[in-house]
């Protein structure tokens, strides 16, 4: 143990050699190793996050196919580019992988990314379980990808609604490959969650009380709640659904006093936040690009981090709207239509103080912007279809037809993907150094939003039509063909504004225009270094001095010194007032969590063939935890040896 | 004079591209047949005139916002004017609010509206099957009671109280032009009150995915008057007619002879299958395999010897017959109305 | 950007904090909610089930014993004494008593597990004989693997202390180990009264 004196700790140097020597060393405590090992081993927030957000690509990339060779099939009555049991397949992975290995993980990835970085903070809370979430994530996705094209992709719709996905009418391994990808993508989520809310509580920036916190941070935050009660529930749902598959349990089968409705109430109660769990983020992505782009704060800050709060309250009491359709009784469904249509309201204040934003701003109509436009656009459609879908006899019509499908199509696009989308072109240049080019951008815009409207609003029309949802074929008589085909035309547009997009970041990546740290002139912290970020995120961890914490930054920029430079150390703050409370030394690189990851796959992957994988799989983990959880005190920490 | 003619027709099919189906809605929610329907009929109407005009004013604001100030020297931000733009947020967000009121209790009153109707129903049960429709009238008589498939004639004018059950998986029942949906949900008994104010073929097709052949698992509502409609129910009562002639007592032999009756009901002779609908009057129905083919000879024939190849995971095994038996069984099974 | 400056000397702030003050805390919090709402969803769906039966347990299944469940669950409240030790000489920073204390509670955490062996047998049904017995065997099982994780990390903390690579920073990790071990013998407390008494009472 060195004594105090000796201990190297960040100071602000007059002499630049001895700066630069402090700087190697905050360096050199904060790299990661390198090469594969170190690929291997990162804990590093910004690296786990970049691999979660080109995972989920990957799976919104694959699933878009799907969608695409689906509005093939439907382009014209009767044909046959997909038989009944592929088509089943092919919609069944195209919901699934896009709730669950896109939309959530990547709206938690931007968070895993941007948290820390916005609340001045120098990795996540849980560096090594951060790691972990990320590997179980990544074999969620190999595993539902690898049994798609094996043909042994789910097949029960992503509701899985029993008795259908139960076992006497989905035999074989199918519906037990959707489960366990459940279980896995749902550990991961809970990690995120975890992260977030205990990065955002304890490591905020002194200086960033309450009050101060940004509006994406406060977004992550509340998705993080959600996602904590949503997501433990359809992990327990799911295995409910695995044991009935696999021990022989009866939670789902009439015939033995179980109850095909408990399974909707399960699936839903947290399948209706989870919509939240994928919007509220978006929104705070608008929140966060509004004042780069009009040039002045976010009108009605309180306002919209109540909205949040709120919409995440009422997200837990509306799950029974999806149900109308059972014979829920009168009283209770009148309940839930006056949930579904309350959080409108939180809604709609958020959209009218962000078009209040706008009104009295100067706006400059760069890419994120014109994205955050098309997603008001398209977020009060969908939420006016939402609307009127809330009301019971409307909702008896249109329930699982096209209108429902244009309807959450508006509201997951126009919504969570359209702000997605500008996050992108928004941050693309904190996190590689370089812009994306505008003209790209704007075409992709254009083709998304056109693109969008052209494949989705002709659906309300097919739902009014009587066109029912997950039916592989129709009739030409029905008159439903040349709606279909304008939707199938649609969805090329879209397909192409993608590629557009991919098409940028490669021309971006390969020589686009050097970013410098803060491109867009914004207010939150992340602009506050370099681009990309160094390891360790800032060398001073900064001190915030209002709600704009760059805006309202005095030019002598007060930072927190004294952290030591040998040990990866962060600073930790109050949870209320954000004032300096401790300090906390950050755990190292480390192979554990893939070895955890590696132990849970076992676990989990053998369960699909015999409940003793519980027992093999509980050793699998073991290894890991043990491994993980052994101190290495390199340090010399052992209060043993200093007697 | 054709060509102006057919540019008339094109810039009406133009025109009227996003209904082009005005003239096929047999299962359209736009076209109700029955004051169920009719009620929600006009509930989405009003939904839809509420909720356009809030599109295009959002629309309409969300542009002239982003072009309003674009490019203009610094504009002063003044508490006050923060202060005024409070004002107007509040005012647009209480009107938001109103506005949900009002359609929220224009919903209520619509449920109320559609819970029960009056009259003695015709009590019909329904079961769901993967993938076709068991109908079931009841009777205090016991010989009244019949069974029949994917085909429900009702009396025009008069109410319906369907009786909803599933021996598998979910499915919903769902005729757009008389009712919205009510599922059919395995452990439990559902009920749903129809009435069809206007003679007429209503389609209608299950909404709940239910597995492979989810698509083609149709039915029809057949609305008649009161008098052919207690003339389709005599007749159905009517055992299968014997067969008259020798193709169709071939037919017969071939149908009593095959793995036919493992599944199939044709009253009248030593069958009894329930696993498959009742073919007691097949020949009188409109579609075979639940809405999945007209039914002439023809599809009749080739549902016979190749249903995996029509209606893929249809649990009805392929058939080998030969031609003559093939024929034989066609003209037995088309001939009993 | 001109010079910063100084506004905060971090220097002098501890390294070892307790409590709501530390992360772990908050990180055992989060899996506290996690595995609280799932309890709570295994004990929603055992009521939901209930209502399909007009006997519960369902006639023809004997009732679940009561000796055994409510030893066990006597016993989990009682483990809480050694724990409260634990984190009384955890917060003391005192080795020996932690030492002590955890080798204590490695043994209680062993006796839940056998208890709870025990108690599967006294539940007199099978997960796979209906609804009731998945509905009993889900939530005494999820339960008993939380006590299984619980028994996993004193251990490990256990061995840890016992071999010398104790560090100044376990002894906060050791207080929230106690906080989750709290929480996972009180949790048993509705879901045995849900198991084991309520159906007796109804």
């Amino acid at each position: 143990m060195k004594r105090e004196a000796e201990v190297p700790r960040s100071a602000l140097h007059a002499d630049p050699a001895e700066d630069a020597r402090d700087l190697r060393r905050l360096e050199r405590t904060w790299s990661p190793e390198r090469g594969l090992w170190g690929w291997l081993t990162s804990v590093d927030h910004k690296s786990i996050a970049r691999r979660y957000v080109a995972t989920a690509l990957v799976s919104f990339v694959l699933a878009g196919i799907n969608a695409l060779v689906m509005r093939v099939q439907l382009a014209r009555p009767e044909s046959h580019v997909l038989g009944p049991d592929a088509y089943n397949q092919y919609f069944t992975t195209h919901g699934t992988a896009m709730m669950f290995l896109f939309a959530v993980p990547i709206m938690e990835a931007v968070g895993i990314y941007f948290v820390p970085l916005m609340v001045g903070t120098r990795n996540v809370a849980f560096p090594r379980l951060n790691a972990l979430g990320y590997w179980t994530f990544l074999v969620a996705t190999i595993f539902l990808w690898a049994s798609f094209y094996a043909n042994v992709g789910p097949d029960a719709g992503w509701t899985a609604y029993v008795p259908l996905s139960g076992p006497q009418f989905s035999p074989g391994k199918r519906v037990d490959t959707w489960a366990q990808m459940i279980t896995f993508t749902e550990v991961s989520a809970l990690i995120g969650a975890v992260e977030i809310i205990t990065t955002a509580f304890k490591q905020r920036a002194p200086g960033m009380s309450l009050n101060r916190i940004p509006l994406f941070v406060w977004a992550e935050v509340v998705t993080a709640f959600m996602i904590l009660f949503a997501m433990s529930t359809i992990a327990t749902a799911s295995m409910m659904l695995a044991m009935d598959r696999l021990i022989g349990t009866h939670f789902f089968n009439p015939a033995e006093g179980g109850d095909a409705l408990l399974w909707q109430h399960l699936f839903w109660f947290f399948g209706h936040p989870e919509v939240y769990i994928i919007f509220i983020p978006a929104t705070g992505m608008v929140s966060a690009m509004l004042p780069a782009f009009t040039r002045r704060p976010v009108f009605g800050y309180t306002a919209i981090v109540l909205s949040l709060i709120g919409t995440g309250f009422i997200g837990f009491g509306l799950w029974v709207h999806h149900m109308f359709a059972t014979a829920v009784p009168w009283l209770g469904s009148s309940f839930f239509t006056a949930s579904s249509v309350m959080i409108a309201v939180p809604s709609g204040i958020q959209v009218l103080c962000w078009i209040a934003t706008v009104w009295d701003g100067r706006p400059r109509l760069a890419t994120p912007m014109l994205f955050i436009l098309g997603f008001l656009v398209l977020f009060v459609i969908g939420g006016l279809t939402g609307v009127m879908i809330a009301s019971v006899p409307f909702d008896l019509q249109m329930h699982d037809t096209f209108f429902v499908v244009a309807h959450f199509h508006y509201v997951l696009i126009g919504g969570a993907v359209f702000p997605l989308f500008g996050a992108f072109y928004y941050w693309f240049p904190k996190v590689t150094g370089r812009m994306l080019g505008e003209r790209l951008g704007k075409w992709n815009f254009w083709l998304f939003f056109a693109g969008m409207n052209v494949t989705f609003f002709p659906m309300h029309f097919l739902g009014l039509l009587g066109m029912p949802r997950r039916v592989y074929t129709y009739s030409p008589d029905l008159g439903w063909g040349p709606l279909n085909m304008t939707a199938t035309v649609g969805a090329f547009v879209i397909a192409l504004s993608v590629l557009v997009f991919f098409a940028n970041v490669a021309r971006s990546l390969a020589r686009g225009a050097p970013a410098g740290d803060d491109p867009w002139g914004a207010d939150s912290l992340e602009w506050a270094t370099a681009s990309p970020p160094p390891p360790y995120n800032f060398r001073y961890p900064p001190v915030v001095q209002g709600r704009a914490a760059l805006w309202s930054r005095t030019p002598d920029a007060p930072v927190v010194t004294g952290l030591r430079t040998d040990k990866p150390e962060i600073l930790m703050t109050t949870l209320l007032d954000a004032e300096p409370e401790s300090r906390h030394v950050h755990p190292q690189p480390t192979i554990w969590p893939l070895v955890t990851a590696i132990g849970l796959s076992v676990l989990l992957l053998s369960l699909i063939y015999t409940p003793w994988g519980l027992i093999w799989g509980a050793a699998a983990v073991s290894i890991g935890l043990i491994g993980w959880g052994w101190p290495d005190h390199h340090r010399g920490a052992r209060l043993e040896e200093r007697g | 004079m054709t060509l102006p003619l057919r540019a008339r027709r094109w810039a009406a099919a133009a025109a009227l591209l996003p209904l082009a189906a005005c003239d096929q809605r047999v299962q359209s929610a736009l076209d109700p047949a029955g004051p169920q329907a009719e009620r929600i009929r006009r509930l989405m109407v009003m939904s839809i005139w509420i909720a356009a005009p809030i599109a295009v004013a959002v629309t309409a604001a969300v542009v002239w916002a982003a072009l309003r100030g674009r490019d203009s020297a610094h504009v002063p931000e003044t508490p006050r004017a923060d202060r005024r733009m409070a004002a107007t947020v509040a005012g647009l967000v209480a009107a938001t609010v109103v506005v949900l009121f009002v359609w929220m209790i224009s919903d209520f009153s619509a449920i109320r509206s559609l819970s029960k109707l009056d009259g003695r129903p015709l009590a019909v049960t329904l079961v769901g099957h993967q993938w076709w429709w068991e109908v079931q009238y009841h009777d205090s008589v016991a010989s009244h009671q019949l069974t029949t498939a994917n085909e429900i004639h009702i009396p025009v004018g008069r109410p319906v109280l369907v009786t909803l059950e599933s021996r598998d998986v979910i499915h919903s029942f769902w005729v757009p032009r008389l009712h919205g949906k009510r599922d059919l949900i395995p452990g439990y008994t559902n009920r749903i009150w129809l009435r069809a104010d206007k003679p007429g073929a209503f389609r209608g097709q299950c909404a709940e995915f239910c597995g492979q052949q989810h698509a083609n698992m149709a039915l029809w509502v057949i609305a008649e008057p009161q008098a052919r409609f207690d003339a389709w129910y005599r007749a159905q009562l009517q055992p299968a007619a014997a067969p008259a002639d020798s193709t169709r007592i071939a037919g017969q032999k071939a149908f009593l002879g095959n793995s036919c009756v493992m599944c199939h009901t044709i009253r009248g002779t030593p069958t009894g299958g329930r696993n498959g609908p009742d073919l007691t009057h097949l020949g009188g129905r409109r579609t075979l395999a639940a809405g999945t083919l007209p039914n002439t000879p023809g599809h009749l024939g080739g549902w016979v010897v190749d249903p995996q190849g029509i209606k893929p995971g249809t649990t009805m095994p392929p058939n080998n017959l030969r031609p003559d038996e093939l024929r034989a069984l066609i003209a037995y099974l088309e001939g009993l109305k | 950007m001109s010079a910063p400056r100084t506004v905060y000397d971090a220097s002098a702030l501890p390294e070892v904090v307790y409590g709501s003050k530390s992360l772990a805390f908050w990180g055992t919090l989060g899996f506290m909610v996690v595995e609280g709402t799932t309890l709570a969803i295994l004990a929603s769906s055992y009521v939901f089930l209930w209502s399909n039966f007009d006997r519960w347990p369902p006639a023809g299944t004997s009732p679940p014993s009561l000796l055994v469940p409510t030893i066990s669950m006597l016993f989990l409240l009682a483990s809480n004494l050694p724990a409260r030790q634990l984190a009384k000489a955890a917060r003391a920073k005192d080795l020996r008593a932690c030492k002590r204390w955890l080798v204590a509670c490695t043994l209680c955490s062993a006796g839940w597990i056998v208890l709870r062996l025990l108690e599967f047998r006294s539940l007199n049904t099978r997960w796979d004989d209906n609804a009731y017995g998945s509905a009993v065997w889900a939530l005494a099982f999820a339960h008993f693997t939380l006590l299984a994780v619980e028994m996993a990390e004193t251990l490990l903390f256990t061995l840890v202390f016992l071999t010398g690579h104790a560090e100044e920073k376990h002894f906060p990790d050791i207080v929230d180990d106690v906080v989750y071990w709290v929480f996972v013998t009180v949790v048993w407390v509705p879901c045995w009264f849900l198991l084991f008494v309520l159906p007796r009472l109804i």
